[in-house]
């Protein structure tokens, strides 16, 4: 393989007693933007918790010199982040540095400045004494985000990094991290429900399902609408619109509505896409 | 292009420090520190206790405005008293500050593992039967109370074996420790006889009694180093404030940290609750009024917890010592009735309360 960054071999894990993981063989290429898919429950988490080091697993993960990632090789930025009451938005992003700080000492000049270099990066340098509890959804993500990159870490770990936004704000998020993929040389490995956004964004796509990875490469090959159909256990279509792929539910409403998209639509009678 | 002085700018306006805050408590020190010296049963004049004082460096003499009687009572009963009411309240300030971050909860206290079931205990132990374990300047019950504290807290973490990631198992186990522990204590209590049950009452309720100087010769190194180690770990504690797993993915140990500190805070506590007896309130408290007037930080809690609480405990002790002169309230008591309305009042007006 080409410039693998991190690679797992036999990865298996437990989660809450369970296997959430079987035999699980991955790269990760440097550079790339590799989007985890799968339904719930289906061990996307647990394999970012496992690369981070957060659960005991059997197997090998291992960064391309043999080392096991630490915390200044992989940033994780969990779904479900704990926002402490009273801290502030430079303070968090602070919290990055403590890898690399030594166990008694304090942060130092150099890592402060980092960090703020870090939020004129993101542009939340209006925000840096704001409580982060007070901030919007979008703007938490960018702090999220502020976090990882102080952290200094090649590769980022994202748990469904915009699940809780609309769209408007996760298209500024995933484009921020698009960017920041290419301007800071960052590896991204992301947990996604949108299958449309993940076959989007992703250069590569892998398709896991009860702990075992289904299918992985390429977008158009892993979004194949038997496969996802199965494995979400629900009938999917997939449609592309300008090579853009779509994944859609294939429902009665939406087959009826094939002929619908050619009709004109009065915009005071919008059809409900809702199944 | 941002040039690198509006990055510089940026850095210190991001991470500044409330200066004006911290030294405004240091300023509160100051004067109750003065207040304490001065104010008890024989009133001293500031300006006798300012020559005093500054007699007391080498190559400055000045004469001597107070009587010999009244340089006696500041330098052997006032100081001592004022500096063990400082070394008490600081610990108790900084310790109940160090639970609640490890704990990551509001209502944890110095005595949450059993420190005071534990030495209460000792005390009762050793004033009912007798015992002398004295040690070096401290007697039996202080003796017997460190003892007695630092047990309590091993079996809570004993009992809690391995769990330093879960601290709910470890505050359990010292919910358990404590139960167990008041109980024996009350049990011996009720077998003592009067006399001997008030003495360990009247211990048990706090207070700041001391024999002059050499006790605290040997608490302040003791308690230099605890208060060290934990200053020294203060950044952990806002990295546990996101919880021990993201602690983990940033690259902090969040099992060791709060050993470290646990054992820390537990030592400082012990200390002081040998030397005191149980004086409630001010390391639950003490904390939650820096958060409330200043920030949630804890490079900026601990050390201010470690001010606020000596000058509150130095500020109540005036009170314990004058409010029915000639003889004294407990200053465990004076410390809830003073604090209490001072911390509700902060509730109803401030912003509430926050872990």
């Amino acid at each position: 393989m080409n410039d693998v960054v991190l690679s797992c071999r036999g990865l298996t894990a437990a989660h809450n007693g369970h296997k959430a993981l079987h035999d699980v063989n991955l790269d990760i290429v440097k550079g790339e933007w590799l989007g985890l898919i799968g339904p719930n429950g289906a061990g996307k988490s647990t394999l970012l918790r496992s690369i981070t080091g957060l659960v005991s697993h059997e197997g090998i993960v291992n960064l391309a010199d043999g080392r096991c990632p630490t915390p200044t090789d992989v940033a994780l930025l969990p779904q479900n982040p704990v926002l402490p009451v009273g801290m502030t938005v430079a303070e968090y992003a602070l919290l990055g540095r403590t890898a690399h700080i030594g166990w008694l000492s304090r942060e130092s000049r150099e890592d402060r400045q980092i960090v703020s270099a870090v939020l004129q990066r993101l542009e939340l340098t209006k925000l840096t004494g704001r409580p982060i509890v007070n901030l919007s959804g979008g703007e938490t993500q960018r702090v999220l985000l502020a976090r990882a990159l102080a952290q200094q870490a090649s590769t980022l770990l994202l748990d469904e990094p915009t699940s809780a936004l609309d769209i408007g704000h996760q298209t500024i998020v995933l484009e921020l991290l698009e960017e920041l993929r290419h301007t800071e040389k960052l590896t991204i490995v992301s947990a996604m429900h949108d299958l449309t956004v993940a076959a989007y964004f992703a250069d590569r796509l892998a398709l896991i399902h009860h702990g075992k990875i289904l299918a992985h490469g390429a977008p158009e090959e892993v979004i194949d609408a038997q496969l996802l159909s199965e494995v979400y256990e629900t009938p999917l279509t997939v449609r592309y619109i300008e090579n853009h792929i779509l994944v859609l539910p294939k429902t009665h409403i939406i087959e009826n509505s094939k002929a619908a998209s050619t009709r004109p639509q009065s915009p005071t009678n919008p059809i409900r896409k809702e199944a | 292009m941002r040039s690198a002085d509006t990055l510089e700018t940026e850095t210190s306006n991001a991470f500044r420090l409330p200066w004006l805050s911290m030294l405004a408590c240091l300023l509160m020190l100051a004067v109750v520190c003065v207040l304490s010296v001065i104010n008890g049963a024989a009133g001293l004049s500031l300006r006798g206790l300012l020559t005093a004082l500054l007699d007391l460096i080498p190559f400055v003499n000045l004469d001597p405005s107070l009587t010999e009687l009244h340089h006696n009572i500041l330098m052997r009963i006032r100081l001592p008293r004022l500096v063990l009411g400082l070394l008490v309240g600081g610990s108790l300030g900084m310790a109940g500050a160090s639970y609640q971050g490890v704990f990551r909860n509001p209502l944890a206290d110095p005595y949450l593992l059993g420190v005071s079931a534990g030495a209460g205990f000792g005390a009762v132990l050793v004033i009912g039967f007798g015992l002398d374990l004295g040690w070096g300047p401290f007697g039996s019950v202080p003796v017997a109370a460190f003892i007695g504290a630092i047990a309590a807290v091993s079996a809570s973490s004993a009992i809690a074996r391995g769990s330093w990631s879960s601290p709910a198992t470890l505050l359990l186990a010292g919910v358990a420790m404590a139960s167990m522990f008041s109980a024996a204590q009350t049990y011996v209590l009720q077998k003592l006889s009067q006399t001997r049950a008030r003495e360990v009452l009247s211990w048990l309720f706090g207070q700041l009694n001391t024999s002059g100087w050499q006790q605290i010769w040997v608490l302040i190194p003791y308690m230099a180093v605890c208060g060290m180690v934990l200053l020294a770990h203060c950044r952990h504690l806002d990295v546990l404030r996101v919880g021990d797993d993201e602690a983990r993915a940033l690259g902090l140990n969040p099992a060791r940290s709060r050993l470290i500190i646990i054992a820390a805070a537990s030592l400082l506590t012990a200390a002081a609750v040998s030397v005191s007896g149980l004086i409630a309130f001010v390391g639950l408290v003490v904390p939650h009024i820096v958060r409330i007037l200043v920030n949630n930080n804890y490079r900026v809690i601990l050390p201010l917890s470690a001010v606020t609480g000596a000058a509150f405990l130095a500020f109540v002790d005036i009170g314990a010592r004058t409010l029915v002169a000639p003889s004294e309230l407990p200053v465990g008591v004076v410390t809830a009735f003073i604090g209490a309305p001072f911390f509700a009042s902060l509730l109803w007006w401030g912003r509430g309360i926050r872990p």
